[in-house]
């Protein structure tokens, strides 16, 4: 990963900042393998969320490419299309298929959200007087369906 | 490691928001959206502090912009311009969405292709035990209850957008909205001129981590939220027919209720026309019950005593709004456009070119139409 980003930084005039826990030779042999890349040492002891702030810090561009280990995206380069001002703004060319993506995603596209919002959908959002009518017109509606009433709360037999 | 292009874009503008902007990425990275599928982008709008390396611990990528801070506008748009995503999900960075904000944004537009952009809502529990704070956020929370479906505006502090909608709509006005003020009501405006549909889910919910004053308050209203509105309403001639949660028939009527009341008083004080004090007193009461069930749903939510406590922040809120609508029509008649910074005009004007790019004025705007 590192070799295809370093050349891909060269390509594009980036600087490449890798921070890592190691010692001074392994960082001497890393740095002859890759010259261009800017290697910065961390202490052991420090987590991924560190070690990236430390990167930020010593970092000089106006926009940067977060990337660990554990990257599961492609990481957006080359970036010259960005620093043209005039350059047109990407609108989506490949038109993403949402539901067949979220599926592959293991994300369910369940009933309930698929449903428009209602105002005061929920019952404890709404005003006590609109649910104490809506209780007053199902009683009503009880009252005039007694074989309703019966099958809802028992009736006689 | 795949290399794939995300679904969904997340971005988030920041100035000089050390302070909350870790709970606001921490909540984003708690999404029960796989990871993968989604890319967090933050751009820093000129921030004074280490906005941007606290953003570097959370994010995919990190945006600087140097120089002054143009805007959440300026910033949200620099930001989609690094996005890949089909869907983008704007949140700001004192906002702290919840486990299922994302998949529920994904899934209701993934769910119903004829609907452009969805916004959610604030819960309603912010933290601390400020009363304005609390007061507000209630507000909030029950005007998007009782307003849920569609609506006119976009909400760029939680809300997610289709990316050919956005680009269609001309993205943030970044000209006219330098400030965090009302840039996502008027790019709502454009997506609903182009017959597309926005939704407005309350269930979507997001926690605000801002604390108000009643100066905070007051300022915000008038500077940023209020007083830019009407403008662009009194622009586009929407006042009436604008849907928007403040908007509503009852809010018209607490308004003018609460500013009749307010003149029959002093006018009952210093004239003797008999039954004015009486107006004002009608007045008021016909406030409260139009308040009614802003009333019982804060009881519900906090008690009869916060309701107390609360009432004359209902009296200022209409004082407030009546007095935006009068300075936003004073401006609109008197200054018209608002008025962008005269180095960023003379630098547009000569086609400078630098970077970060100076704002640009798109043809598309709701403020062109007026001005030639």
């Amino acid at each position: 990963m590192l070799g295809l980003l370093a050349d891909r930084c060269q390509n594009d005039g980036a600087e490449l900042i890798v921070v890592r826990a190691s010692g001074a030779v392994q960082r001497q042999r890393l740095q002859r393998l890759f010259p261009n890349v800017h290697l910065v040492s961390a202490p052991a002891h420090l987590g991924l969320a560190e070690l990236r702030q430390i990167g930020a810090a010593r970092a000089t561009g106006d926009i940067l490419v977060v990337l660990d280990d554990a990257a599961t995206q492609e990481p957006r380069l080359p970036l010259s299309d960005v620093l043209q001002p005039e350059s047109p703004v990407e609108s989506g060319s490949e038109r993403i298929d949402l539901l067949r993506s979220l599926q592959q995603y293991g994300v369910e596209v369940g009933a309930p959200d698929s449903t428009p919002p209602t105002p005061a959908a929920r019952d404890e959002d709404r005003p006590t007087w609109v649910r104490f009518f809506e209780r007053v017109t199902d009683y009503a509606r009880l009252r005039r369906a007694p074989a309703l009433r019966d099958d809802l709360i028992g009736g006689p037999g | 490691m795949s290399m794939s292009r995300p679904l969904v874009s997340v971005i988030v503008p920041v100035h000089d928001g050390a302070l909350t902007l870790p709970s606001a990425l921490g909540a984003l990275l708690t999404s029960d959206l796989p990871r993968s599928s989604w890319e967090l982008i933050v751009v820093d709008d000129a921030s004074g502090d280490n906005s941007a390396e606290i953003a570097a611990r959370f994010s995919d990528t990190v945006l600087r912009l140097s120089g002054r801070a143009r805007g959440p506008a300026y910033a949200r748009n620099r930001g989609f311009e690094l996005s890949r995503g089909e869907i983008v999900v704007f949140v700001d960075a004192d906002v702290c969405v919840e486990v299922d904000t994302l998949r529920r944004f994904v899934v209701r537009l993934a769910a119903d292709p004829t609907v452009a952009a969805i916004v959610g809502a604030y819960d309603g529990e912010p933290p601390g035990r400020s009363l304005v704070t609390h007061y507000r956020n209630l507000r909030h929370r029950h005007l998007r209850l009782q307003s849920a479906g569609e609506i006119d505006f976009f909400w760029p502090a939680c809300g997610a957008i289709r990316r050919p909608a956005f680009v269609s709509a001309g993205m943030f006005d970044e000209w006219h909205y330098w400030r965090p003020q009302v840039e996502g009501a008027e790019l709502g405006h454009r997506v609903r001129r182009a017959d597309q549909r926005i939704l407005l889910d309350p269930h979507i919910r997001a926690k605000h981590l801002k604390q108000f004053t009643v100066a905070s308050v007051i300022a915000t209203d008038l500077r940023d939220l209020a007083v830019p509105w009407m403008r662009l309403l009194f622009q586009e001639r929407a006042v009436a027919t604008a849907r928007a949660p403040s908007l509503s028939t009852r809010e018209k009527l607490g308004t003018a209720l609460t500013w009749a009341a307010l003149f029959a008083g002093v006018a009952s004080s210093v004239t003797a026309v008999p039954g004015l004090t009486e107006l004002a007193v009608g007045a008021i009461i016909g406030m409260l019950v139009l308040s009614a069930p802003l009333f019982a749903f804060m009881r519900r939510a906090r008690g009869m005593a916060f309701v107390v406590a609360v009432l004359p922040l209902q009296v200022l809120h209409y004082v407030v709004t009546g007095s935006s609508v009068a300075l936003a029509w004073l401006l609109h008649v008197i200054v018209g456009e608002p008025q962008r910074d005269a180095t960023d005009d003379a630098l547009a004007e000569v086609g400078c070119s630098t970077w970060p790019p100076i704002p640009r004025r798109r043809l598309s705007d709701a403020w062109r139409s007026s001005t030639g």
